[in-house]
C-alpha cells in the first residue's frame, strides 16, 4: 500500500524508510567521522549511496533473469522491490573502496567509523520491508507470520531489523570500548545475520542436502571476522 | 597452509554447522510434475471468479504459463504471448497465463494498463507453482490433449519455441 502519491511516484512504507536510512546514515556517519577527525567530502557519502543503490539493482537484474530489453528500465526504477541486499553491500563497499584511494586513506577507518549508522540503517530498511508487507520467509502460520503470495510466511525482514538493532548494540560497546578493527564487527554483524535469517527465506540457493549456500558463505565470513578480531585483540594488548 | 583456530572459535564453527544442518530446506512433500508426466487435476478461478481447472481441458492441447505482475521476465513475456496467441488458437490450442499468488485487484490493474487477449486464470495460494515446483517465473507447461507434459520450460520464452512446441502439440 503507496504511503504518499505525487503523479506518477508512489512511496510505500519501504521505500520511505530506505531513504530515511539513507539519510540518517549519511547525517549520522559524517557527524561521527568529524568527531573521530576524519574530515570526508559530500562526494564520497553521494558516490557510496549511489553506488550501494546500483549494486542493489545490478544485483537484482541478474538474479532475476531480466531480459535486454527491459534492464534499462530495471536499472533505473526507483521501486524497491528490486532491491537486492547482498549487491547493496558489495556496491557501497566497492565505492568506500575507491574514495579512499582516491583520498590516500584507509577505508577501514571509515568503515568502522561508519559501523553503527550502518547497521541503524540497515535495520530501518528491514523494518520497513516488512512494514509494506514485502516478505519473502518460508511457510509458518506462526504468531508473527505475515501473508505474501497467499500464503503466511515467516517476517524475515523483521527478523533482520532485530538482528541488526542487537548488531548496532554490540558495536556501540565496541565503540565505547574503543576496540579496534570495528569494521570486522560490523563484517561479522552481517555474517551473523545471513546465517540466521537464511534460514527462514522462501527462495535460496540450495546445495545438495538442502544446505542453504548463502549461510554456509556466511558461516567461513563470521569465522574470518572473529579470528581477525581476535587477532588484533592479542595484537593490541 | 596452516590454519588453526581458537577452540572457542571451533566451537561456534561447529555450532553454526549444525544451525545450517537443522534448518536446511527440506525436499517438497507434494508430486512433482516433470516432461512427460500427467498433468495433476489443479482447480483456479477466472477472472469472473468462475472456477476452472486443468481437467476442463483435457482433450485439448494447452499452454500454461505461470507469472506475476511483479516479476519483469514474465511482464516482458506477456506481449510476445498476445502475438503469437493467434496463431496458437488457429491450431487449436489454448493460452493460459496462471497468475501466482496475486489478488484479483492487483492483477486487474495489471491487465488494464497492459491487456491481452488470452485466458487469466488467478491462482492464489501458488497450487500450480507447487505442482510445477515453479520457484522462479515465469515458467511454462506445454500439454497435449491427452493432458501429458510435453515440456517444462523455465524462463521466459521465445515466439520460435511456442512455434516449435505448438507443432508438436498439435500433432
Amino acid at each position: 500500500m503507496p504511503l504518499v502519491s505525487l503523479g506518477p511516484l508512489r512511496m510505500s512504507t519501504a521505500g520511505l524508510l530506505t531513504m530515511a536510512a539513507l539519510v540518517v546514515w549519511w547525517w549520522w556517519g559524517e557527524r561521527r567521522l568529524i568527531a573521530r577527525g576524519v574530515q570526508l567530502p559530500d562526494w564520497v557519502f553521494m558516490v557510496t549511496i549511489v553506488a550501494t543503490w546500483m549494486g542493489a539493482r545490478i544485483w537484482a537484474v541478474i538474479a532475476a533473469d531480466t531480459p535486454v530489453s527491459m534492464m534499462w528500465e530495471q536499472l533505473s526504477s526507483l521501486r524497491i522491490l528490486d532491491f537486492a541486499w547482498p549487491g547493496a553491500v558489495i556496491g557501497g563497499w566497492l565505492a568506500l573502496w575507491w574514495s579512499a584511494r582516491k583520498l590516500s586513506t584507509d577505508w577501514r577507518e571509515w568503515l568502522s567509523i561508519l559501523a553503527m549508522p550502518t547497521l541503524l540503517a540497515f535495520a530501518l530498511s528491514a523494518f520497513g520491508s516488512f512494514w509494506s508487507g514485502a516478505d519473502a520467509g518460508r511457510s509458518w502460520d506462526g504468531p508473527l507470520a505475515v501473508e505474501m503470495l497467499g500464503t503466511l510466511r515467516h517476517p524475515v525482514q523483521l527478523y533482520e531489523s532485530a538482528v541488526y538493532l542487537i548488531g548496532f548494540g554490540w558495536c556501540w560497546w565496541v565503540d565505547r570500548q574503543r576496540i579496534q578493527g570495528g569494521w570486522w564487527h560490523l563484517v561479522a554483524v552481517i555474517a551473523v545475520n545471513v546465517l540466521l535469517v537464511a534460514a527462514f527465506r522462501e527462495q535460496v540457493v540450495v546445495l545438495s542436502g538442502g544446505i542453504v549456500l548463502a549461510q554456509v558463505i556466511a558461516l567461513l565470513v563470521l569465522i574470518v571476522a572473529i579470528e581477525r578480531v581476535m587477532m588484533l585483540r592479542r595484537a593490541t594488548s | 597452509m596452516n590454519i588453526s583456530l581458537h577452540p572457542r572459535v571451533f566451537v561456534l564453527f561447529v555450532v553454526g554447522l549444525i544451525w545450517i544442518v537443522l534448518t536446511r530446506h527440506a525436499t517438497v512433500d507434494v508430486p512433482i510434475m516433470t516432461n512427460g508426466e500427467q498433468i495433476p487435476s489443479v482447480q483456479f478461478v477466472d477472472m469472473q471468479a468462475g472456477p476452472v481447472g486443468t481437467d476442463g481441458i483435457i482433450g485439448q492441447p494447452a499452454v500454461y504459463t505461470l507469472w506475476a505482475s511483479w516479476c519483469p521476465p514474465c511482464i516482458a513475456e506477456m506481449p510476445i504471448l498476445d502475438q503469437l496467441y493467434p496463431e496458437l488458437q488457429a491450431q487449436g490450442i489454448r493460452l493460459i497465463a496462471v497468475n501466482q499468488g496475486e489478488s484479483t485487484d492487483t492483477i486487474t490493474a495489471y491487465l488494464a494498463a497492459s491487456p491481452v487477449n488470452f485466458e487469466i486464470w488467478q491462482d492464489p495460494q501458488r497450487h500450480m507453482g507447487i505442482t510445477l515446483r515453479a520457484d522462479d517465473l515465469p515458467t511454462t507447461a506445454f500439454v497435449d490433449k491427452r493432458g501429458v507434459v510435453r515440456l517444462l520450460y523455465r524462463g521466459p520464452v521465445t515466439p520460435e519455441l511456442v512455434r516449435a512446441m505448438a507443432k508438436v502439440l498439435a500433432e
